[in-house]
């Protein structure tokens, strides 16, 4: 019982994701990817940008694994490099979320009444704005001062897609509150600021994680699209999947360029659906240990 | 004098079909040393009250009327600052179901130091050892590692005697004891009273110990508050008010009880009906839906909580010891 080794509840979540193959593997690919694209190009000496006239659209080969594109730049450090973009759009605009998010949903659900009823009922104006239409304004409202810049990225996608995070956060804040141990935390002496950080905030991080990894897909496919259609800053699986189309026509078909990155897209993005699935199994306290 | 004096507490809970008045002009008392029992059927405010008592309520319910008063001082005149002062300190509270009342994500001695640190303005080593001290007091040993562990490692007795030692940590004056046996099983629910009796006796802590146990509060108080749709209907020193109950409320919960030399094949014994919920203004005893006594006068007043013999108050015109003025028979 009480041994050597105390097992808290997240030890416990640990040893039950370790036993989930589907998130084992889905973890793996995602280091390996993310490790491929920031390790990678430098190690073995990869050019995304120089072109070659005299190679355009060559197939892959021996030389360049993925291919080359219109300009004859190397598609396999294209992937890779714009991979870098992709990840970190998906994790920084998801950190802004998960932080907005919580933030929020934490202080409505924890003060309820009034203050939720204000603070729930923006959530749900912001819900009925097309968050495209968001997402280009903010974008719009960056891009001159700051074209080629990722951070607006960040916010502009952060900015969509805290509203989930929210509602969520604050619907278990809503019931934690009434739990005797935030009584006895009030007991203790604890001011609000402290009873919401120290004892109710952990309770609500095993939903926020697992939410958290559903975003990343959902932001960097946001991002793809973007990129798409032609909002993008920076060199992404998006745009490369948008340079592949533009190139699409009847008489010869460039197939690698736009297979490449969207098997590199789809693998990410399977992975991490599998983590998140796997980390739900696992935060559940209810499962077995 | 008396540790606790509470005076006409009235608690309402704002509700869509209007004002539901939880507490309705309860009054009691609790001597240093004393343990008082509060008891009554689910529904009838116990819990409100106790909550009320440390301004504890959950929002939108908030205390409507009354006096508090903590060993003289009037809590009530000093608002919020007044019971924050002595909230946790000078009165400790355990509830019912020590698998809510310790946070999970938390470490037994985190959530104890917090009260260490806090009230005793100690440090954190010392408030470590002050933590091991009343852990090891409360009857756990190896207090070090029960610092260290996390409450779901812990049985359900452990938890609760975990929470009596967070409520005597700042050593307080009373003890509010919301059903805290409830959710255990008999031979630690003994142990745990065994403690409180204890603990009444080396401190002279005065304890109200909430409870809808009958059998349990016999054993353990010395005088029994009942309250009945949010207010006392009889108080009596306990052994009277088993052997003879003046208020009907109380004499149907006592048929209630199962005993064991009663007849296995008969059926159980229930009040008929459920404990008003109060919206409006009483116009006859709350009880009388329910009464099997009743009779026409109850339903023309609703009766005052008044002296019946020494010690013993109760609300029912046909009490026998009744001044003659207000019986109603």
């Amino acid at each position: 019982m009480v041994g050597e080794v105390t097992r808290g509840p997240w030890s416990d979540a640990w040893s039950r994701l370790r036993r989930d193959r589907a998130a084992l593997v889905g973890a793996m690919v995602l280091g390996a990817v993310a490790a491929a694209c920031f390790v990678l190009p430098a190690l073995i000496g990869l050019d995304a940008v120089a072109t070659a006239p005299g190679i355009r659209h060559r197939p892959p080969d021996l030389q360049h694994w993925f291919g080359t594109d219109s300009l004859g730049r190397d598609l396999f450090a294209r992937v890779l490099v714009g991979g870098r973009t992709s990840l970190l759009v998906g994790l920084a605009a998801t950190a802004v979320s998960v932080v907005i998010g919580t933030a929020w949903g934490g202080v409505a659900g924890y003060y309820a009444g009034r203050v939720d009823e204000f603070m729930m009922r923006i959530v749900d104006f912001l819900y009925g704005v097309p968050y495209m239409f968001l997402v280009i304004l903010i974008m719009l409202l960056f891009s001159d001062t700051a074209r080629g810049d990722l951070l607006p990225v960040f916010l502009a996608l952060g900015l969509v897609q805290w509203l989930t995070m929210a509602r969520i956060v604050r619907g278990e804040v809503l019931a934690l509150r009434e739990r005797e141990f935030v009584l006895a935390a009030r007991l203790a002496g604890a001011a609000d600021s402290r009873i919401l950080l120290r004892h109710i905030l952990p309770n609500v991080l095993g939903p926020v994680i697992v939410y958290a990894t559903l975003t990343v897909p959902s932001v960097i496919i946001l991002e793809s699209f973007l990129s798409f259609l032609g909002l993008g800053v920076a060199l992404s699986w998006g745009e490369l999947v948008a340079e592949a189309v533009s190139v699409v026509n009847p008489i010869r078909s460039y197939w690698w360029l736009l297979l490449c990155p969207s098997l590199f897209l789809a693998a990410t993005l399977l992975a991490l659906n599998f983590l998140g699935d796997g980390l739900r199994d696992a935060l559940d306290p209810r499962s077995q240990p | 004098m008396n540790l606790l004096e509470v005076d006409d507490l009235a608690v309402a809970f704002p509700t869509e079909e209007g004002t539901l008045r939880a507490v309705d002009g309860l009054s009691l008392t609790v001597a240093p040393g004393e343990i008082v029992g509060l008891v009554g059927e689910s529904g009838c405010g116990k819990s409100a009250a106790a909550l009320a008592l440390l301004d504890l309520l959950p929002a939108p319910g908030r205390r409507t009327r009354g006096r508090i008063r903590l060993d003289g001082i009037d809590l009530t005149a000093g608002g919020a600052k007044a019971f924050a002062a002595i909230r946790g300190s000078r009165v400790g509270m355990i509830f019912q179901d020590p698998m809510t009342s310790l946070n999970p994500y938390l470490r037994i001695g985190v959530q104890l130091r917090e009260v260490a640190e806090r009230h005793l303005r100690l440090r954190r080593r010392d408030a470590e050892l002050r933590a091991c001290a009343l852990l090891e007091r409360v009857g756990l040993a190896d207090a070090e590692a029960l610092l260290r562990a996390h409450p779901h490692e812990l049985s359900g007795g452990m938890r609760q005697r975990v929470m009596i030692a967070m409520a005597l940590l700042a050593d307080p004056v009373l003890l509010l004891a919301d059903e805290p046996t409830t959710a255990l099983d008999v031979t630690i629910q003994a142990e745990i009273l065994a403690l409180i009796r204890e603990l009444r006796r080396e401190r002279g802590l005065g304890v109200l110990f909430i409870s809808h146990d009958l059998g349990v509060v016999a054993g353990l108080c010395d005088r029994v508050v009942v309250m009945y749709a949010g207010r006392a209907v009889e108080v009596a020193p306990v052994a009277e008010l088993f052997a003879r109950p003046q208020h009907p409320y109380t004499e149907a919960l006592l048929a209630c009880v199962p005993r064991l030399d009663d007849d296995p094949n008969a059926p159980f014994v229930s009040i008929e009906g459920m404990p008003p919920r109060l919206f409006g203004a009483a116009r006859e005893c709350t009880f009388a839906p329910r009464c099997g006594r009743r009779v026409a006068a109850c339903a023309s007043a609703d009766p005052e909580l008044l002296e019946s013999g020494p010690g013993r108050l109760d609300r029912c015109i046909q009490s026998e010891g009744r001044p003659e003025a207000s019986r109603g028979v």
